[in-house]
C-alpha cells in the first residue's frame, strides 16, 4: 500500500537539526555569559566560545557518523556492535542516568528561575511538579511528535533571542570589549570547560539515531543545529559584555535574563521585557527536558524490551522528580550543574572518539 | 462498494407467484401506513400492481411510467412475454432493475422507487422515481462571502455532487458511494481527484467509512464523529462546509470530501490547524487582501486565546510588567471591584457565552434585543454597579469579536473552549501557567492527526513550501505547487510554463 511520505515514525535530517539546536539551548544560556566572564577579561571569552564551538562541531560530526554507519539502529545496538557487552552495558547505564540527571536539573532550574522572576510566592516544588507533568504529557504521546514540537518552538525562540540583542543595541558600550587578549591560557581553558555545560545534550543525535530516515545527512544536520546555538551563544555573550561590561556580567546571577530587563520597548507596552522573554524561553527548556527524559526512556526501553513504554515512564518520572529536589539552595544547584557539565564532557566529548576509532578499525558488521 | 449486509437479511423471504399474497406480505411488513399508494391495472388479463410511497416519488417520473404502461396496454401484442416487454419499455424512460427478495422490495419502496408487481411471476421491477419535495439551491447562510459563487449545498446528494462536477469538469474527479447505517440506509459519497490526492489518504477514508456502525447518519456530523482520529480532542479533524467552492478548492489541493445524503454539509479532510485562518475568499480576492486578511485572522486567533488570560496574569501576578501609566488607569477601573481578576474574567466570559447562545436561539427579530440587553445592561450596568471593571469588559468584548472572525465555525468553538482553560491557567499560575498551558496545547496539536496526516503540518513537520499559503497568500504565480504536507501525486498545479 502506498503511504504518505512522512507519516511513518521517522524524522528527517532537518528535524534532527532542529532537535539538536533546541536540545543544546537550555537553561545553560541564562548563566553562560557569567561562566565565561569569571575566568576571562574583556571580550576574550569569544575565543573560548569559538574554540569550544569548533570542538563540539567536531564531536557532533563524529556522532553523526555513527548514525551513518549504523543506520536505523538504537544506541544500545550501536554500542554492542562496537565494544564488548559488559562495557556497553555500563556505558549505557551511565548514559541513561546522565540524561535523567540532566532532566532533573532542568526541571529544578526552571522552577527556581520562575520563582525568582515570575512567581516569588509559589513553592518551587509545585512549579517543578507542574513542569514535570507537562513533560510527561509529551512523553506519553508519540516520539516523532515530541521531536517535531522543536520545529514549532525553535523559530519563536530564535526570534526572541534576536530581539533581545537587537533591542539592546542602543545601550551597548563597545569600549567594554577592551582590553583585548589579556587573559592567560588557563583562563581560556577553564572558559571552554565552563561553556561545555551549555552544549550538554548533543548526544541525543545517537539516542534518536534509529529514527533518522536520512542517515547520510545526519552529520551535516547535527553540525548545522549546533552551529545555530553557537551563534546564539556568541550573540548573547557579546551583548552581555557590551551592556553590563565584563565585571558587571560577573556579578549577575542570570545575566541573559537581566539583559531583558534593560530593554525599553518603544510605545512602552511592557515595562519588564525579561518576564515575557523568560515565559517564551520556557518552551525551549521544555524541549530540552522532554528530550532528556526521552533519551533516558530510550535507554530503559532498550534494556527492558518487554515492558511497556507507559510503565517505564511511570517508574522514571518520580525518580527524576526526587533527584530534582535533592540540591538545597543555589550553591548546591550550581554544584549539580557543574557536575552535569563535567560528566557530559567526559561522556560526550571523550567517549565517542575512541568508539569511532574502534568502529572504523573493526568496520561495520553486516 | 456496498457494506456487507447483516446475516439475517439473507434469510429474507422471496417473492412468490401469487400477486395477492405478495401484496399482503408487503403490507404486513410495512404495517398500516397511509402513504403506501397502490395502483391496480390489468393488461392482457394479467393483474398488475404499482406500488410507491407518496411524497417520496417524483410525480413526473411516475407519470412517465404510467404512460408507458398505458402504451403497452393498447399496443399490439409482441412475441416476448408481457414481463419482458414491460421491462424493455420502462427501461427506456427510467433506470429499472429486477428484484426478487422481499426486503429489497420494501427497501426500494422506502427509498422512493416504484415497484411494479405482476401476477404469476416471482420477480418485480423496481423503477427509479426518486424525488419528492426538495429545497431549492440557496445562498450560503452561515459562510457568506462578499466575493465567490452564491451557491450552497442542498440536502440532495445528487445535486450536491453535480455542483462539484460543474466546478471541476475533470474526468479524474472520482465519486465513490458507500451505504451507511443499519436502520436508515444512507448514501455517502467520497469525492477526490484521482490523480492528485495521495492514494493512502483515500484508502484510509475508505477503510473508515467501511467500518462505520451506526443506526442512521442523520447529519454529516454523525459520520464525522464515527470516523474521526481522536474523539477526545477539542479540535475538529474534519471541516464541515456548506460551500461547494470550498470543497472544490480543497479537492484541488489534494484533499478529499465526504458528502452524505440528506445533509446540507460536506466534510473536508485531511485538514490542519492552519485551516482555521483560511477562507476561500482569500483566493478570490487579490493577494494583498487575502494575505492581510489571513494575518488579521491569525492575530484574531492569538487574541481569542490569550488576551483575557494575559490580562489576568498581568493584573493578578505580574503588576510590575504593566507600564506605570497604564497600571494606574487599570487600577482606577478596578477600584471597588470585589472579585479577583480571575473570577471577574470567568463571570464575563460565561455571560458572553450565554449572550451568544441566547442570540442564536431566539428568532431573528427578537435576536437583536439580546445585543441591546447584553451590551447595555450587562456592560454598562455591571460596571456602574462596581461588579466588573471597565477594562475587563473591553477585554472580553475584544476577545468575543476576535473569535467571531474565524471562518470555520467549529474551530471558533474550539478556541472558545480553550480560552477557559487558559483563563484557569492564568488564574492559578500567571504567565508560567499560560506558558505551560500553551506547551500542553502544542503537544496535543502535534500529536493529533486528521485522516492520518499530522494536524500541525506544515508547521511541525516543517514544509517551507507550504508557508506561501500559511498566514499569507502569495500571488497565484508563486503558488504553483499543491500543499506538500498532503503529499499529492500530482505536485504541480499547472504544467504550462509562462
Amino acid at each position: 500500500m502506498s503511504k504518505v511520505k512522512y507519516t511513518d515514525r521517522s524524522i528527517s535530517a532537518k528535524e534532527l537539526m532542529y532537535a539538536v539546536a533546541s536540545m543544546v539551548i537550555g537553561v545553560g544560556i541564562f548563566n553562560l555569559p557569567r561562566y565565561i566572564t569569571t575566568v576571562t577579561n574583556g571580550i576574550d571569552g569569544m575565543i573560548s566560545i569559538l574554540l569550544m564551538g569548533g570542538l563540539v562541531l567536531a564531536i557532533v560530526w563524529i556522532m553523526g557518523q555513527f548514525v551513518r554507519m549504523y543506520p536505523r539502529k538504537g544506541i544500545y545496538e550501536i554500542l554492542l556492535s562496537i565494544i564488548p557487552k559488559p562495557i556497553a552495558f555500563l556505558l549505557i547505564i551511565v548514559y541513561g542516568s546522565f540524561f535523567a540527571l540532566l532532566a532533573a536539573y532542568e526541571i529544578r532550574a526552571i522552577a527556581e528561575i520562575t520563582k525568582k522572576y515570575l512567581l516569588p510566592n509559589t513553592s518551587s516544588d509545585i512549579l517543578s511538579l507542574l513542569f514535570l507533568l507537562v513533560t510527561l504529557y509529551a512523553l506519553f504521546g508519540s516520539r516523532t511528535a515530541l521531536i517535531r514540537i522543536n520545529s514549532m518552538f525553535l523559530p519563536v525562540v530564535l526570534i526572541v533571542s534576536l530581539l533581545l540583542v537587537v533591542l539592546n543595541i542602543r545601550i551597548m558600550h563597545f569600549d567594554n570589549f577592551y582590553p583585548l587578549l589579556t587573559t592567560d591560557l588557563k583562563g581560556y581553558g577553564s572558559g571552554m570547560i565552563n561553556i561545555f555545560f551549555s552544549f550538554t545534550g548533543i548526544s541525543i543525535i545517537i539516542s534518536y539515531s534509529y529514527l533518522v530516515n536520512e542517515p547520510e545527512k545526519a552529520s551535516s544536520a547535527a553540525v548545522k543545529g549546533v552551529f545555530i546555538s553557537i551563534i546564539i551563544y556568541a550573540m548573547v555573550f557579546v551583548s552581555c559584555v557590551a551592556v553590563f561590561s565584563n565585571l558587571g556580567t560577573d556579578f549577575l546571577e542570570n545575566p541573559t535574563i537581566e539583559l531583558g530587563k534593560e530593554i525599553e520597548l518603544p510605545g512602552g507596552f511592557f515595562e519588564r521585557f525579561e518576564s515575557v522573554y523568560f515565559t517564551i524561553w520556557i518552551m525551549t527548556i521544555f524541549n530540552t527536558t522532554s528530550m532528556s527524559m526521552d533519551s533516558s526512556l530510550i535507554v530503559l526501553e532498550s534494556l527492558f524490551k518487554k515492558t511497556k513504554k507507559e510503565t517505564l515512564i511511570v517508574i522514571l518520572a518520580p525518580i527524576i522528580f526526587f533527584v530534582s529536589m535533592v540540591p538545597i539552595g543555589m550553591e548546591e544547584m550550581e554544584a549539580m550543574g557543574t557536575f552535569i557539565g563535567r560528566l557530559s564532557l567526559a561522556l560526550t566529548a571523550i567517549v565517542p572518539v575512541p568508539l569511532y576509532i574502534i568502529a572504523k578499525i573493526r568496520g561495520v558488521k553486516k | 462498494m456496498k457494506r456487507e449486509g447483516n446475516p439475517h437479511i439473507d434469510h429474507s423471504p422471496l417473492l412468490c407467484n401469487s400477486l395477492s399474497s405478495n401484496l399482503e406480505l408487503i403490507q404486513t411488513t410495512l404495517g398500516p401506513t397511509p402513504d403506501l399508494k397502490m395502483l391496480q391495472y390489468e393488461i392482457r388479463n394479467i393483474p398488475i400492481t404499482i406500488l410507491y410511497m407518496a411524497d417520496l416519488v417524483d410525480s413526473d417520473k411516475l407519470q412517465n411510467i404510467l404512460k408507458s404502461i398505458k402504451y403497452i396496454k393498447y399496443a399490439p401484442p409482441v412475441d416476448s412475454s408481457l414481463f419482458e416487454q414491460m421491462y424493455s419499455d420502462i427501461y427506456l424512460t427510467a433506470q429499472t432493475e429486477k428484484i426478487s427478495k422481499m426486503n429489497e422490495v420494501t427497501n426500494h419502496l422506502l427509498n422512493g422507487r416504484t415497484i411494479i408487481l405482476m401476477d404469476s411471476i416471482n420477480e418485480c421491477f423496481s423503477v427509479d422515481t426518486y424525488g419528492g419535495k426538495v429545497r431549492a439551491i440557496e445562498e450560503p447562510q452561515t459562510e457568506s462571502l462578499i466575493r465567490g459563487p452564491k451557491l450552497s449545498f442542498t440536502e440532495e446528494i445528487g445535486v450536491n455532487i453535480a455542483m462539484i462536477r460543474k466546478q471541476i469538469t475533470d474526468e479524474n474527479l472520482k465519486v465513490e458511494t458507500f451505504v451507511i447505517g443499519e436502520r436508515g440506509k444512507k448514501k455517502v459519497a467520497l469525492l477526490y481527484i484521482g490523480d492528485v490526492i495521495n492514494p493512502a489518504i483515500v484508502e484510509e477514508a475508505r477503510h473508515r467509512l467501511n467500518h462505520i456502525s451506526i443506526d442512521a447518519p442523520i447529519d454529516s456530523g454523525i459520520i464525522e464523529q464515527s470516523i474521526e482520529d481522536n474523539f477526545m480532542s477539542p479540535f475538529p479533524q474534519f471541516i464541515s462546509t456548506e460551500r461547494p467552492d470550498k470543497v472544490s478548492l480543497s479537492l484541488l489541493q489534494g484533499r478529499l470530501a465526504i458528502i452524505p445524503d440528506q445533509t446540507a454539509n460536506a466534510l473536508i479532510a485531511p485538514i490542519s490547524i492552519l485551516d482555521t485562518v483560511q477562507s476561500p475568499e482569500d483566493y478570490y480576492e487579490r493577494w494583498h487582501i487575502g494575505s492581510l486578511l489571513r494575518m488579521l485572522r491569525a492575530f484574531a486567533v492569538f487574541i481569542s486565546l490569550f488576551l483575557p488570560s494575559f490580562y489576568i496574569a498581568l493584573v493578578s501576578f505580574h503588576q510590575g510588567l504593566i507600564p506605570s501609566r497604564l497600571a494606574f488607569s487599570i487600577a482606577a477601573s478596578r477600584e471597588g471591584v470585589p472579585f479577583p481578576a480571575f473570577i471577574e474574567a470567568l463571570m464575563m466570559a460565561i455571560t458572553m457565552e450565554l449572550l451568544r447562545e441566547a442570540g442564536l436561539r431566539l428568532p431573528k427579530p427578537i435576536g437583536q434585543t439580546i445585543g441591546i440587553v447584553g451590551g447595555i445592561v450587562i456592560g454598562e450596568a455591571a460596571v456602574q454597579a462596581g461588579i466588573v471593571s471597565t477594562v475587563m469588559v473591553i477585554v472580553i468584548a475584544i476577545t468575543a469579536i476576535a473569535s467571531f472572525t474565524l471562518p470555520v465555525y467549529s474551530m471558533g468553538v474550539t478556541y472558545r473552549i480553550l480560552l477557559f482553560s487558559f483563563i484557569f491557567a492564568a488564574g492559578m499560575m500567571g504567565l508560567y501557567g499560560i506558558s505551560l498551558a500553551f506547551i500542553v496545547l502544542v503537544i496535543h496539536i502535534v500529536n493529533l492527526t486528521s485522516l492520518g496526516i499530522p494536524y500541525a503540518a506544515p508547521l511541525a513537520p516543517i514544509f517551507i513550501n507550504d508557508w506561501k499559503e500559511l498566514f499569507v497568500r502569495l500571488p497565484i504565480a508563486f503558488i504553483k505547487k499543491r500543499p506538500v504536507f498532503l503529499d499529492p501525486v500530482d505536485e504541480v498545479r499547472s504544467e504550462k510554463e509562462e
